[in-house]
């Protein structure tokens, strides 16, 4: 039943990679990488660009370096895979379930088809390469840093100890070298439990000393790229305080909608996260005794609500908070943090009513629970934005049409020479699931037209005017 | 493994994590900013809008210049008649056109558009802050509104501008905010 549900939710999105096409800036990087070879393109991104150096390393590596748009067509898929299995790993690590690999599995199915449920840039965040090495590598990273911090904190002294610290601290470097909110909220969640664990005495102060340390030092590195330096010129921020004010009052007030979004919305779905959790709690701790305190819990909670209150506010100081603009690649990334923090809030809400109340809802049958659960899921998933719009990418037949134009044009790239000039239909079909919106433009000169004539050695491409 | 060489492990970690600050420190990743500008804007294929606006040989040339007008027409016609029509009902209100821009996904080429537009179609200077990213910091200024259009408190977060006007410059000219009241004062006269 588990297994039927999770492949009813998911299919629709592993056929779509399929039908899955590199977008123009995909071909301009490769352009650039191909020029400069590894080493000296991530170097060249460094030194020029930003100080994402992990995403960097990520493009170095990019699907049609090896001229395969089958590869290309793959990483969605491996994304989807790594963070389901992300979650899986996480709750099975945590030992909640340690008995009952169903309930672990259906806990974190509820998880991941919540983290895709209502994504506001699916696109951005799965299937456009280069944008989803930004946006969703952080998130995964992250799932596999708590796995391996875990693995720290329950090893005794000794190699595997050892092993899994060098683990996280790749793995920190990782994750800080992706995106600076993730550099911002790692920090910010290490030294806090720095300053738990100095205060109570648990043990580990010397790993999260390391762990504070690593941050520090990819922090460093992200932070003093000269390419920061060089955008900080071409896009200047204004050094005043009201500008300052007004970016943070945008931000807050547009975190905060989207906060107000998902707790008004789908009640179904709502419910299904309350009943899920009340079969897992019930497990927990009648079975098990949970390893993570409340302390813990109520710190990483606390810390990502005020991340994700904060998470938009660079945007808007570097992009002008008199925008009204949708940060959807951004949101899409909080979203999924928000979905973490909304199981951490769930279990500390149901500890203190467990603690302080007659009703005690971890006693409640975690069998019955588990089965309404799946069910709900089955009937929820339908409700998901995110699915309804690949589901009619596909029963429209948009995203084949959109396969047809694309192989057609990519044979014809490849049949002609490069002195001659080629003219091709602009995109007709644009499913909305995997089109980037990235593509061959209509006026001579661009950018995009000269990254395609020069990945597929064309003289020169251009768009029929009139379709 | 006892705790003593456990803790000799946990130093060694920390001083490869040392070292590689340490490394990053003193290596050489000084930029020749002409360098930087050189190997974007001649591939001119990772994208930067507002360098491509006021540097790229789009616009320096004429013919170019009047091809991509033309081929904005295209555009103009196909797509946006309406977004453009909306544009001019609301010529004056600088803030309800950002809106109505912002509402376009690719906001570069919406951006392009919308300059070419308003040069072919009306008579209205046209300033963007080639220093920031578009669209938040566009404005349009009617004609008659010149005069009165205070510079100094309204683009104060431009470092520099691109100001267009369709009948005297046909060709976008970059002007350093510093003489763009000079250059008001010539026009005036």
């Amino acid at each position: 039943m588990l297994l039927l549900a999770l492949a009813f939710f998911i299919t629709p999105f592993i056929i779509l990679s399929y039908f899955n096409y590199p977008g123009a800036e995909d071909y301009a990087e490769v352009v650039i990488l191909n020029e400069f070879g590894f080493f000296g393109y991530v170097k060249e991104l460094y030194l020029t660009w930003d100080g994402r150096y992990f995403s960097a390393i990520l493009f170095g590596i990019h699907p049609l370096k090896f001229n395969s748009f089958l590869l290309y067509k793959i990483v969605p898929v491996i994304l989807f895979g790594l963070l389901g299995v992300g979650i899986f790993i996480l709750l099975k690590k945590l030992e909640i379930f340690k008995s009952n690999l169903t309930l672990t599995l259906c806990f974190s199915f509820l998880i991941f088809i919540l983290c895709l449920f209502k994504i506001p840039s699916i696109c951005w965040t799965f299937y456009y390469y280069i944008s989803s090495t930004i946006y969703i590598t952080p998130i995964i990273g992250s799932l596999f840093l708590a796995i391996s911090i875990i693995n720290v904190v329950q090893s005794d002294v000794g190699i595997k100890k050892l092993i899994s610290l060098s683990i996280s601290c790749l793995l920190i470097y990782a994750v800080a070298g992706s995106s600076e909110l993730f550099l911002g909220i790692t920090l910010l969640i290490f030294s806090l439990l720095f300053l738990f664990d100095y205060y109570t005495s648990k043990g580990n102060l010397k790993e999260y000393s390391l762990f504070v340390l690593t941050i520090l030092s990819a922090a460093y590195i992200h932070l003093s790229a000269p390419g920061i330096t060089a955008h900080f010129d071409l896009n200047p921020i204004p050094i005043s305080f009201d500008y300052f004010l007004s970016a943070l009052k945008v931000s807050l007030s547009i975190s905060n909608k989207s906060f107000i979004d998902f707790t008004t919305g789908n009640y179904l779905l709502y419910g299904t996260s309350i009943i899920y959790s009340l079969a897992f709690f019930s497990y927990v701790n009648t079975k098990l005794k949970f390893k993570i305190s409340t302390l813990e819990l109520l710190i990483i909670s606390i810390t990502l609500i005020f991340s994700i209150h904060l998470l938009a506010f660079p945007y808007y100081w570097s992009l002008g908070a008199d925008t009204n603009q949708y940060p959807s690649r951004l949101f899409s990334l909080i979203y999924i943090v928000f979905i973490f923090t909304w199981f951490i809030i769930l279990h500390l809400i149901l500890c203190w009513i467990e603690n302080n109340t007659k009703f005690k809802p971890f006693s409640l049958s975690f069998v019955k629970l588990s089965y309404m659960s799946v069910a709900l899921i089955i009937i929820t998933a339908p409700l998901s934005p995110v699915w309804k719009i690949a589901m009619s990418d596909l029963i429209s037949g948009r995203a084949y049409a959109y396969y047809l134009e694309q192989e057609e044009r990519i044979k014809l790239f490849n049949l002609t020479d490069e002195n001659s000039k080629v003219l091709v239909y602009p995109t007709n079909n644009k499913p909305e699931t995997i089109y980037s919106f990235v593509d061959l433009e209509p006026y001579r000169g661009s950018g995009w037209n000269t990254a395609y004539e020069e990945y597929f050695q064309v003289g020169e491409i251009a768009l029929y005017k009139n379709h | 493994m006892n705790k003593k060489k456990y803790n000799i492990g946990l130093v060694f970690i920390s001083g490869i994590v040392l070292s590689i600050s340490i490394i990053r420190f003193f290596a050489d990743v000084e930029v020749d900013r002409s360098d930087y500008l050189d190997s974007f804007i001649k591939p001119n294929i990772r994208k930067q809008p507002l360098i491509e606006l006021s540097e790229s040989p789009v616009f320096r040339v004429t013919e170019e210049f009047n091809e991509m007008i033309t081929t904005t027409e295209k555009i103009h016609s196909q797509l946006s008649i309406d977004l453009l029509n909306e544009s001019f009902k609301y010529s004056n209100k600088i803030d309800s056109i950002i809106k109505t821009f912002n509402s376009i996904n690719k906001k570069d080429s919406a951006l392009l558009f919308f300059i070419n537009s308003m040069i072919l179609l009306s008579d209205s200077f046209f300033v963007a802050d080639r220093n920031n990213l578009p669209l938040q910091s566009v404005f349009i200024i009617p004609r008659k509104k010149l005069s009165n259009f205070n510079f100094d408190e309204d683009t104060s977060h431009c470092l520099e501008i691109v100001l267009i006007d369709r009948e005297n410059h046909p060709l976008p000219e970059i002007i350093d905010l510093k003489k763009v009241n000079e250059y008001l004062i010539e026009y005036n006269e």
